[in-house]
């Protein structure tokens, strides 16, 4: 949490949020932009909308840290660098996650039949248990980068133990 | 390049990919739909006496051509409501998808209530069957169940016994169930519904709905006695439908 305490990726979180959040709940069908601006939850969109709330904020907390540790902590070590693009990758495939946009464009696909009609459709079916699956890889990576971002000192314990030793004679 | 800039010049790549990515979706959805309403407003004249055979649309015909989208999409279906209604509601669904049985499970009473039996707007359906074979099977019975005067209330039952896609709940064998169980003649249904005469009205729809722009079930076409036209896609409230009849009727 320390990262949304600096103002600009406080700034980078914003658009994020936004973004994912309008294309989330428009492919979801809550928004609508046309023939009018329309935020609609019809009685079985409950669970779908909380999964869509929980995604954006997992995904926009997931890809500020990880932006923060690719540009900021290449001093600590390859390894906040690297945990830093895992968090990208991982918020970009499961947080953002592709497969849901393909939808509608899956569905036309399919009015001339073909696998691809059918992978939109299995996909539409399948949405919330791929949506749980996306936001337990979005709570994994954020326990990660979490666990990356603390600073870890190991104490020689041993050799400053010999040199206070050889100190004492 | 100094490490600062370049930091910040990551930073605003990245961010700017996302907000691309995200407004490029939603972009195409936009586009594909204004497209869609315009190709069909070009063409709004009304003529008069077309048949169910004029609603056969070739799937290679370009909106250039001479065809008229509106009284095609007003033609040869069924029709509940008055005649004289100023609006009419065109309906592309598929008994099979799940967001048009949500529809009709929230929002299709209201708008008959409000809308319908008020005389305000008629509404039509259409099959644009994309989720399997048992989603023409549904379409066939519907018909076949039009033929002794109760369409829509095996459209009702359909809907209201639909289940996962593809999952069998409407096998031909199921479908001759639901039947027996609203009481049709089942001699009649059965030669109707094996007869394979929807075929082509089935077939028309789903070309007229493509030729139309439906990129997804259900999409509602609403057309006014002066030919315009308003669409919406998706499962959209009912207080929707009473603003655009509102604005089609003024």
């Amino acid at each position: 949490m320390d990262t949304f305490r600096d103002i600009r990726y406080f700034l980078v979180a914003i658009p994020i949020l936004v973004a994912y959040g309008i294309a989330l709940l428009f492919f979801d069908q809550f928004l609508f932009f046309s023939p009018y601006f329309t935020f609609y939850v019809s009685h079985s969109g409950d669970m779908n909308l909380i999964l869509d709330l929980l995604l954006t904020v997992l995904t926009t907390i997931v890809l500020t840290v990880s932006i923060r540790q690719v540009l900021f902590q290449r001093t600590a070590g390859g390894g906040a660098t690297k945990s830093g693009a895992i968090g990208i990758v991982a918020a970009i495939l499961a947080g953002a996650c592709p497969c849901y946009y393909l939808i509608p464009l899956l569905a036309v696909a399919g009015t001339v039949g073909g696998a691809l009609g059918a992978a939109g459709i299995l996909l539409d079916a399948y949405q919330i248990p791929i949506k749980l699956a996306a936001t337990l890889i979005l709570f994994f990576t954020a326990y990660k980068l979490n666990k990356s971002n603390t600073c870890k000192v190991k104490a020689p314990t041993r050799n400053l133990a010999q040199k206070r030793q050889q100190l004492a004679s | 390049m100094k490490q600062g800039s370049r930091r910040r010049f990551v930073v605003g790549v990245v961010i700017a990919l996302i907000i691309i990515v995200a407004l490029g979706g939603i972009g195409w959805h936009l586009i594909t739909a204004t497209q869609s309403t315009l190709s069909t407003t070009m063409d709004t004249s009304m003529s008069g006496g077309v048949t169910a055979a004029d609603t056969t649309v070739s799937p290679s015909m370009s909106s250039s051509t001479a065809f008229n989208l509106t009284a095609a999409l007003l033609s040869g279906a069924p029709t509940l409501g008055s005649p004289n209604a100023s609006v009419t509601i065109v309906e592309f669904g598929d008994y099979q998808c799940p967001t048009c049985d949500d529809w009709f499970k929230t929002q299709e009473s209201s708008l008959i209530q409000n809308l319908v039996n008020t005389g305000r707007a008629k509404l039509v359906w259409r099959d644009f069957d994309f989720y399997g074979p048992d989603s023409v099977s549904a379409s066939e019975a519907a018909y076949a169940a039009g033929e002794e005067g109760k369409f829509w209330q095996f459209h009702d039952l359909l809907f209201q016994s639909q289940q996962i896609p593809n999952g069998g709940w409407a096998s031909r064998q199921n479908l001759v169930k639901l039947a027996e169980q609203m009481g049709l003649n089942m001699t009649q249904f059965d030669v109707a519904f094996n007869s394979g005469k929807f075929d082509s009205l089935i077939n028309s729809n789903h070309n007229l709905g493509v030729q139309a722009g439906v990129t997804q079930t259900p999409t509602f076409f609403l057309i006014g006695s002066n030919g315009k036209m308003v669409t919406i896609a998706g499962d959209q409230p009912e207080s929707v439908f009473e603003q655009a009849v509102a604005q089609l009727a003024g």
